[in-house]
């Protein structure tokens, strides 16, 4: 038999967990649910009727070129983003720790891409960008080389974007980077000068082992906000010219709002859910073998 | 005694105030209407006006209003959706003429036809025909227009007179227009830009039937933009980009506003707008045909369409709803955007009252002789009106010869209807 005060603790953890849950369940669990039996019906935004159809949507999606194309480039635009955001972050993260008087300076430079919104600095990279009244190609012809259409060309547009989503990104990973260097011993560094290591191999046997739970913890996180990305190339692109930046994000956004098809749109929310959770689960393996005691 | 008596009084003096609140209230009972629409400094300018006058001479019906402030008829007609999903639909809403279909194959529009019937106070016979037919699904009346616009050519006067081109003598046929548009080349500027993005394929339809063709039969039941007049109309286009008399892009005015475009083919929706956000005078013409001839012109622009359910809201929004055809409105929509009213008694009196006004003059007379916008049925509409652009952009950005481009899209466009 339970003792009182320990049937009553339970309680009380429960009631205290209770608001949480509920958010949880209303804000999370719900509506993932909900897209699954969504995604088994032919429903259009706002109609009074729909109909079940079981796999009928997801059999459609399989069998569509936009929904193969859409994940091709969704994982080209997730892998360059995600790898090369790290790559700058540590670098820059290395360059500014070793900046004890002007690091902070550094530090709000770079991280003010990711303080400003995402769309609105998309539409100022738009007109940069643009092949007629751009300010960067002014600047390139006026320094003797020819301009380019790099939004509306279908051999740059997706360079385009996934550069812009590195340098909005760059500053966010820096951060983490930081504070994971911040948390290196100094006696490590000095106990290896003392052997007479450089500061690339200071890198290369310190620095980048012990950030391994850091980096595994930005590569997690950069794959789902790539995964995610949508703000961006919405505006930038509208996934044009030619379906060249149309990211899966988008192709949801665009069945579901653009073409009232929403169990169509519902069916590919199910996929991305399931790639996302796949990856993750895949990256968190690593997890275990990352940590240094 | 005493207590009784401050019992009486005070049970006298509740019974009193409450009386009044209650007869108070009862006089002050305003209706509220929600109204979902598009804002932008040029919608608002015609909007925000209109909804003062309703007010004024309708006290007891207060319009609160939802914005759409980007997206374009598809994101406003999303949200209308969006809110019929959820329950609470607008009383009323904007919603572009290509769009009617879509609302009422969605089981949320109201038709209007009763309304009319009834409503002595309202004068069908004064209505321009073409623009109520324009609201008009399997014979009833579910949109009345409340502006429409016709595809128009903007021309840069400073531009054309620099470099020896006639403002006032503008391109009739596509043959003038790119002899224009070299002209300007060779002088260093871009020379025609064609509106191939604007929203519905407008222009393309333009080309297409003022080169003899049609996107398909009214009923869409046969595909036709891939025959000969299509073919024509894109290798026409082409032509142009290689050539270098076109630019391939869809900042149709921030392009036009930089005072380097010759020559822009837009709506004449532009009519009010334009001409305060550059810094040239700008002349309206009508579009470049094949041969010269003048042009067919089918309909832009939007109407409003009654989603209220409550008898009671239905009758608000029957009222403003017949606001928007009166003289007041009418006056209100004609001067203050570059959309033509479809009250036929005002758009009389604008042509008498703006006769010195060229430009206003062409919008007037063209809006009077619109076809219909082509609006593809079922469930794939917008879709297919996607197909057709990215085919046109695929074209023009040389990725597909003409032929190719059109004969791919056609097939893509038959298997979705």
């Amino acid at each position: 038999m339970m003792p009182k005060d320990r049937k009553s603790d339970i309680i009380v953890s429960y009631v205290l967990i209770a608001p949480a849950v509920a958010f949880m369940v209303l804000f999370i669990f719900y509506p993932i649910l909900y897209s699954i039996i969504l995604s088994a019906q032919t429903y259009r935004l706002g109609f009074r009727t729909r109909e079940l159809i079981g796999f009928g949507n997801y059999i459609e999606l399989f069998k569509s070129a936009d929904f193969w194309n859409s994940l091709q480039i969704t994982g080209i635009y997730t892998v360059v983003v995600v790898i090369a955001s790290l790559v700058l972050g540590i670098c820059l993260a290395v360059l500014i720790h070793q900046r004890k008087k002007t690091g902070m300076i550094w530090q709000i430079i770079f991280f003010l891409p990711v303080a400003a919104t995402m769309a609105a600095m998309a539409i100022v990279w738009r007109f940069i960008l643009d092949d007629n009244f751009g300010v960067f190609n002014n600047l390139l012809r006026a320094l003797g080389t020819s301009g380019a259409d790099w939004v509306r060309n279908p051999d740059t547009a997706l360079g385009a974007v996934i550069i812009i989503n590195i340098w909005a990104n760059a500053g966010y990973t820096m951060v983490f980077f930081l504070a994971g260097l911040a948390n290196i011993p100094d006696e490590l560094y000095q106990t290896a000068s003392l052997d007479g290591s450089t500061r690339l191999q200071d890198f290369r046997y310190i620095s980048w082992p012990l950030l391994s739970p850091t980096t595994l913890f930005i590569t997690i996180i950069m794959t789902v906000r790539a995964l995610a990305s949508f703000d961006l190339i919405k505006v930038m692109t509208n996934g044009g010219p030619l379906k060249t930046t149309q990211i899966l994000s988008l192709l949801l956004y665009q069945e579901a709002f653009q073409y009232f098809n929403v169990g169509y749109a519902s069916g590919i929310a199910v996929v991305f859910f399931v790639i996302v959770l796949a990856l993750t689960l895949v990256q968190m393996r690593f997890d275990t073998r990352i940590h240094y005691q | 005694m005493k207590k009784w008596v401050i019992v009486l009084a005070f049970l006298v003096a509740s019974t009193l105030l409450f009386g009044a609140a209650v007869a108070e209230t009862k006089e002050k009972e305003i209706q509220t209407l929600v109204f979902y629409r598009l804002s932008a400094a040029s919608h608002d300018a015609y909007c925000l006006p209109l909804m003062q006058a309703f007010m004024e001479e309708n006290p007891d019906i207060v319009i609160e209003d939802v914005v759409v402030t980007s997206g374009g008829y598809e994101a406003l007609a999303s949200k209308v959706l969006l809110a019929n999903a959820a329950g609470t639909p607008p009383d009323v809403a904007m919603t572009g003429y290509s769009l009617i279909k879509t609302m009422v194959e969605s089981g949320n529009a109201v038709d209007l036809t009763p309304f009319m019937a009834k409503d002595a106070k309202f004068n069908t016979k004064g209505l321009f025909p073409a623009m109520m037919d324009l609201g008009k699904f399997n014979s009833k009346q579910y949109l009345i227009p409340l502006g429409t616009s016709t595809p128009i050519m903007l021309l840069n006067k400073d531009l054309f007179a620099q470099v020896g081109l006639d403002p006032d003598n503008p391109p009739k046929s596509w043959a003038e227009a790119e002899a224009a548009a070299q002209k300007l080349k060779n002088a260093g500027y871009m020379g025609i830009l064609w509106g191939w993005s604007v929203t519905g394929n407008w222009i393309f339809q333009t080309m297409i039937e003022n080169a003899g063709g049609k996107l398909a039969t009214p009923d869409s039941k046969t595909v036709m933009f891939d025959e000969e007049p299509g073919l024509r109309t894109m290798t026409y286009l082409q032509d142009q980009v290689k050539k270098g008399l076109m630019p391939v892009t869809d900042q149709t005015l921030a392009t036009f506003a930089t005072g380097k475009l010759g020559m822009l083919i837009d709506s004449s929706y532009q009519r009010v707008n334009t001409p305060k956000m550059v810094n040239f005078p700008v002349i309206l013409a009508p579009v470049p045909t094949p041969t010269g001839a003048d042009p067919l012109v089918p309909a832009g622009g939007n109407g409003v369409m009654m989603f209220a359910q409550d008898p009671k809201k239905q009758e608000a929004a029957w009222r403003f709803i017949r606001f928007l055809t009166e003289e007041t409105a009418s006056f209100i929509v004609g001067e203050k955007s570059g959309y033509t009213p479809a009250n036929q008694n005002v758009i009389e009196q604008l042509k008498v009252k703006y006769a010195d006004d060229k430009n206003f003059a062409i919008a007037l007379s063209q809006a009077a002789k619109v076809i219909p916008w082509h609006a593809w049925p079922g469930e794939n509409g917008v879709k297919i009106n996607k197909i057709i652009r990215d085919m046109q952009e695929s074209i023009l950005l040389l990725k597909e010869t003409p032929k190719a481009g059109l004969s791919r899209a056609a097939a893509e466009v038959r298997a979705l209807l």
